[in-house]
């Protein structure tokens, strides 16, 4: 089987952005059929007949609860073992695939690159039926939403270069000269895949620069923090790393959309990431305490609505450090 | 205890062998990122039923040997590749995280 033609690494910025900002809630088709369990098999493929329509949802009598699903295979199967006059609740496929309204569409983009199915059904935060969604709907939306990013695009093709460009690091002038770099980094909202990259390039360069094993993890805690924040929480944003024979500094900048209540998003174990988001792992709410904890200067800056602006300083030279702490004391 | 031990004498199933001859130190469970990040030692063995490529990216930044996906979970391939560029062992079983953290502990002891 062909697979998706989507990749992280590979396709454009502006199509990895659209597919994981996009939360599946948006694209789902709201047209579908039900069922009850006590439909015979014979009523559910007229009905399927008649609405043009390869899946059946199973639900209970309030229509909103997902008991399970029936398609033209069970159907096919039924009429083969001659079971077609038979009841839905013993032919039906029991354990459904679910997306969750608030997943990232590459979530659903995986999940039909993965499996052979042609809808999968999507639950709402009650776990009720939300909708169904099918590659058409995705299909329809992703050629909507990319007609209106390239007209975008063509209005401003500057624009676009300098996005494109973001996705590497690259080496700013000025800071050559006195053994300095400066690194820049592109985080994308709600892209897992890719998290943690940033860190471990991070971490790559500081190595061959020959830096202390103990600051790197130290570093690399800090920035791979910051980074997954910026993929979970944010709307996207950059990472700039300032590295100098001194100190690290690093700068995350967000596009919002800001934390209500900084302080307690600064205490251990407070999170407020979705449940989908802790199933990945993610969402202990030691983000922001463990890069505080390794940083020696932390400092955040956020409201609600507002960008979040952290800056980390981790020093390299214990000598330097004290020089600063006594400065700024 | 080495890496190669949760193979030899725990009978783990190898999904990448990491660098084998490493020494391992510690241990950590937990099936929460940047609770590892924060906690785990330098040398650790990682138990957790957290089958997902950021596991590894977790590891390799928080100097983790190995990581061993308990609960009979699936190792997806993209976790299994990320390992092998990043030498980090990869090992599952269907034993849970609290025998294999007993298992190990008592190699460690």
């Amino acid at each position: 089987m062909r697979t998706i033609p989507f990749s992280e690494g590979e396709s454009p910025l502006v199509l990895v952005d659209l597919i994981h900002s996009t939360r599946v809630r948006d694209v789902v088709q709201s047209g579908y059929c039900t069922a009850l369990k006590s439909d015979t098999l014979y009523d559910i493929q007229v009905m399927m007949k008649e609405r043009h329509v390869g899946g059946v949802l199973i639900t209970d009598k309030t229509g909103r609860r997902l008991l399970g699903i029936l398609t033209v295979a069970n159907i096919m199967k039924a009429f083969e073992d001659g079971t077609i006059q038979e009841t839905a609740e013993h032919h039906m496929t029991k354990t459904v695939v679910t997306l969750d309204g608030e997943m990232p569409l590459s979530f659903a983009v995986e999940m039909f690159d993965k499996y052979s199915f042609n809808m999968l059904p999507v639950l709402n935060d009650e776990k009720l039926i939300a909708g169904v969604i099918t590659p058409r709907d995705i299909i329809m939306y992703l050629l909507s939403s990319m007609n209106e990013e390239v007209a975008k695009l063509e209005e401003s093709v500057k624009q676009a270069q300098s996005l494109i460009d973001k996705t590497a690091g690259a080496d700013l002038d000025g800071f050559a000269q006195n053994k300095s770099r400066v690194l820049r980094y592109v985080t994308i909202r709600n892209d897992f895949n890719t998290a943690g990259k940033i860190s471990n390039e991070i971490k790559t360069v500081l190595k061959e620069m020959g830096i202390d094993k103990k600051i790197i993890r130290r570093i690399s805690v800090a920035a791979y923090e910051l980074e997954i924040n910026q993929v979970v929480h944010s709307y996207g944003g950059e990472m700039i790393f300032i590295i100098t024979p001194e100190k690290v500094e690093i700068l995350a900048h967000d596009k919002g959309p800001g934390i209500e209540d900084v302080d307690k998003a600064m205490q251990e174990g407070f999170s407020t990431a979705t449940d989908w988001v802790r199933s990945l792992g993610f969402g202990a709410g030691m983000g922001l305490p463990n890069s505080k904890r390794v940083s020696d200067l932390f400092i955040i800056n956020s409201a609600k609505g507002q960008p979040t602006d952290v800056r980390a300083v981790i020093f390299l030279d214990e000598k330097k450090k004290e020089e600063e702490n006594r400065e700024s004391l | 205890m080495k890496v190669s031990d949760l193979k030899t004498k725990l009978a783990y199933e190898e999904v990448c062998a990491g660098n084998p001859d490493a020494e391992i130190r510690a241990g950590y469970t937990s099936d929460l990122l940047s609770d590892v990040m924060g906690n785990a030692l330098d040398d650790s063995v990682l138990v957790t039923i957290q089958a997902h490529k950021n596991t590894v990216a977790v590891a390799t930044l928080a100097g983790i040997a190995a990581v061993v996906i308990c609960n009979n979970r699936e190792v997806p391939a993209d976790m299994a590749e990320a390992a092998a560029d990043e030498e980090v062992a990869v090992y599952r079983t269907t034993k849970n995280q609290f025998t294999v953290s007993c298992e190990i502990g008592a190699l460690l002891d």
